[in-house]
């Protein structure tokens, strides 16, 4: 390299300086919220009952900040670093460096400001409203087209493997968060997805499953492939091994969310599909652990002293765990057994800890030290960290596996005479307590090692001198697409487009094949004559049960096993959901399934129930909520929310907006009088009012799971039904 | 109308297979080109990520 053709240029350190103290930040906000929720479950009554501090509203919070805060920060914190360097270049706009990091931090706190205050969709890891929704969409825009754009402008012609990962990351991630966004919205912070039902489920999980492969995969399998030769001072191990996991990885992962759905309603050829991709899903992944891995050969003894390498391999490690445990539990009788249980927050706490922690503790320790020009400030103290985030991850995982297990077991046993054994579903919840216990005292040792990593890293900072503009030189590329000669993924290396053309079309192979099918083909979702529209007060209700966020505890999906049509009934058909915008069927069982809890119990127990849980069942671990009974319901927004409701399909007749308040009153003045019939005219001196939330609520829990039973017409009693009936009948098209 | 389009396609059930195949295709050529390359053929692509200032000053000082 001839000295006279060098360019000089300075690599942007502030930028990720930002990043990575965001992302420290933001991380021990997110890991104490976790801490404080799973306190909640030992102690229900822990900080009190305050509307904006219940499980319900904070879990959304707690993973939304450890995914999109802690991990997203991470992400950018890694891109920004690595990125320049690997394509000798400063990140093409510094403005837009800076509207990207601001604008994220802009939605984080947006998401601080609505989630704990009852706005959001009820979608996993999609939980903020549509004007957040929005700017997400904007902000990932502008990462992308200033990363790109740094590509096209590179002094490197070769696309080392780690940009793959992220042009990969950033194609999938704008393609899923789009997807999966169709709302209507209704009011400011309140919309409806547009799909119902089947088809929500599919395109949530869709997008649930491949935001966990390309948010919290992808991006850091590039943060692996940069970051592990780097500290290790040694190439990967097998460049061609990469290129095979990232093509593999990149277009099985697409194809595996239905394995988040095995038993339920989905029709059977996608949960077949989804199980399929999941199995073979362990290949690529396993070969990108070993590709990691196996760089550190020869050099295991280093691992011993460097804090940095320790992440490394305690990550990658991790990674590997959790991607065998993946396809397992994909497995349809493995999956009968922990699907619904604490085995699942086990599982993705092995990857977010050790995994995304890991790595980007990984990178913290070794970008500050080199940004500040100075050495770690205690190496000694780095270790300590690593071994509180060690033993607090298996202090939080193991306990999860047992007593995930053990509950599920319980839920499925059977006496000799063919009863269940535990027919309370609240004996399964006392049995794992200590299990949750152990959880919190895993959770805290990681924190304590957390806030050491950030004492370090702070008294790294202090001792050196940060250096905010780093010198660089390389020589200038004539024509980034020249190189005929050769080999065709050479040549694709080296062309950023086309390499980006080609992921996207990988991607959408398989989104497309599974998603378009169920989207559009009606007869995918049998339709069920007698499965009628909420009423206007259930669709109140149904409003506060998803602003509560009760779908994180609560399923609404009983899977076709005798145990769980023994304990909850009938089990749940597809066409029992196609008015459902969105879908709640949950993915947890904190506490039982509620799809048939409709007419299961009168409305007073409803009323004591939801005031304080433990009246009516002894030790239950539910929050009470006694706001429901003191606030109001949102009745004034109920014709914008029928209007909205019609956009995305729901049959309400024309102008069914002037009546609906009239069909609001009707059906809770009917509920509250019955109430005053039963002596529960109040409860605890607070007398309950049609207006109250608390009687839609009853009114959306009486509704739920009824309608396939055709007993009884639910606007049967409403003034409006005679004018509705016409319009709800012809729904069978065949 | 274009759900009718969709429902109107015959044995849509094929192109997961289809798609199946076009991959393993692409992922049995791959792996064969990957073989036929040998290893040499990406040492620089590999040694990337190493070429910076600081490992240059390693090199040297090793020498």
């Amino acid at each position: 390299m001839s000295s006279s053709t060098l360019e000089t240029f300075h690599y942007d350190n502030d930028i990720v300086r930002k990043f990575g103290v965001a992302s420290l930040a933001w991380g021990l906000i997110g890991f104490i919220v976790g801490l404080t929720i799973a306190l909640k479950l030992i102690w229900p009554d822990f900080l009190g009952f305050i509307p904006e501090l219940s499980y319900g509203r904070l879990r959304p919070l707690h993973t939304n900040a450890v995914i999109f805060a802690f991990a997203g920060n991470a992400i950018f914190y890694g891109v920004y670093y690595s990125l320049p360097r690997l394509t000798k270049t400063p990140m093409w706009s510094q403005k837009l460096s800076q509207i990207h990091f601001w604008g994220w931090q802009a939605i984080i706190v947006s998401a601080v400001l609505t989630l704990p205050f009852g706005f959001n969709t009820s979608k996993e890891y999609a939980e903020l409203e549509w004007p957040i929704d929005i700017a997400i969409t904007i902000i990932w825009v502008i990462f992308g087209v200033n990363m790109i754009m740094t590509i096209m402008k590179r002094r490197e012609k070769h696309l080392y493997v780690a940009i793959w990962f992220y042009i990969a990351t950033f194609v999938t991630v704008a393609v899923l968060h789009v997807v999966n966004s169709f709302e209507v919205p209704a009011t400011l912070l309140k919309s409806y997805p547009i799909y119902a039902g089947v088809q929500d489920a599919l395109v949530q999980w869709w997008y649930g499953h491949n935001a966990v492969a390309f948010f919290l995969t992808t991006p850091f399998l590039g943060i692996m492939y940069y970051f592990i030769p780097k500290a290790a001072n040694r190439p990967i191990f097998s460049y061609r091994l990469s290129i095979v996991h990232f093509w593999s990885l990149i277009f099985i992962y697409i194809w595996a969310g239905p394995h988040h759905l095995l038993y339920t309603s989905l029709p059977g050829w996608a949960q077949a599909l989804g199980t399929v991709f999941s199995l073979m899903l362990i290949a690529p992944s396993w070969g990108g652990m070993l590709n990691g891995l196996l760089t550190l050969r020869g050099a295991w003894d280093r691992v011993r002293e460097d804090p940095v390498l320790k992440f490394l391999v305690v990550g990658v490690t991790a990674y590997g765990m959790v991607t065998f445990e993946g396809p397992m539990l994909s497995i349809a009788n493995v999956n009968a057994i922990a699907h619904y249980s604490d085995y699942i927050i086990g599982h993705v706490h092995n990857g977010a800890l050790l995994w995304n922690g890991g790595l980007t503790f990984a990178m913290l320790y070794y970008i500050t030290p080199k940004i500040y020009k100075t050495k770690l400030y205690s190496i000694k103290l780095a270790n300590i960290h690593f071994w509180f985030a060690t033993m607090g991850a298996i202090f939080y995982v193991i306990p999860m596996y047992w007593g995930g297990i053990t509950q599920s077991l319980m839920w499925k046993e059977f006496t000799a005479e063919g009863l269940l054994q535990y027919p309370n579903f609240l004996e399964t919840v006392t049995q794992i307590m200590p299990m949750y216990g152990l959880r919190a005292i895993g959770g805290t040792l990681f924190i304590i090692g957390a806030s050491f990593g950030a004492y370090n890293l702070w008294k790294t900072a202090r001792q050196g001198s940060f250096v905010h503009q780093e010198e660089d030189e390389a020589q200038a590329i004539i024509d980034p697409s020249a190189g005929h000669k050769e080999s065709w993924h050479r040549r694709l290396e080296g062309r950023p487009l086309q390499l980006t053309g080609l992921t996207l079309v990988v991607i959408l192979i398989g989104g497309i094949i599974e998603y378009v099918p169920t989207a559009l083909v009606d007869s995918n979702v049998p339709t069920i004559a007698s499965v009628k529209p909420y009423t206007p007060l259930e669709i109140e209700g149904r409003d506060i049960y998803i602003a509560e966020g009760c779908n994180n505890c609560h399923s609404q999906m009983i899977r076709p096993f005798r145990s769980e049509t023994e304990r909850y009934g009938e089990y749940s058909k597809a066409g029992e959901f196609v008015y459902d915008h969105p879908f709640l069927w949950g993915s947890k069982r904190t506490g039982p399934d509620l799809h048939r809890i409709g007419g299961k119990y009168p409305d007073s127990w409803h009323v004591r129930h939801m005031y304080d849980p433990t009246s009516t069942s002894p030790g239950s671990i539910m929050p009470a909520y006694p706001w429901m009974f003191t606030e109001k319901a949102d009745i004034e927004s109920i014709p914008n929310r029928i209007s909205a409701l019609r956009t995305v399909g729901v049959p309400y007749v024309a102008d069914y907006e002037e009546l609906a308040i009239r069909d609001y009153m009707a059906q809770a003045n009917n509920i509250v009088n019955g109430l005053k019939e039963n002596g529960f005219g109040e409860i605890e001196g607070i007398e309950i009012t049609s207006d109250s939330k608390i009687v839609a609520m009853i009114a959306y829990l009486q509704r739920m799971g009824i309608d396939i039973k055709g007993e009884k017409n639910p606007w049967e009693d409403l003034p409006s039904n005679e004018r509705l009936q016409a319009n709800f009948k012809p729904q069978v098209e065949d | 109308m274009y759900k009718n389009v969709l429902r109107a396609i015959e044995d849509i059930g094929i192109y997961p297979s289809i798609s199946l195949i076009i991959f393993f295709v692409f992922f049995i050529g791959l792996i064969i080109y990957l073989i036929a390359k040998g290893k040499k053929h990406w040492d620089d692509a590999a040694n990337l990520p190493l070429e910076d200032d600081d490992n240059l000053n390693i090199k040297n000082s090793e020498q």
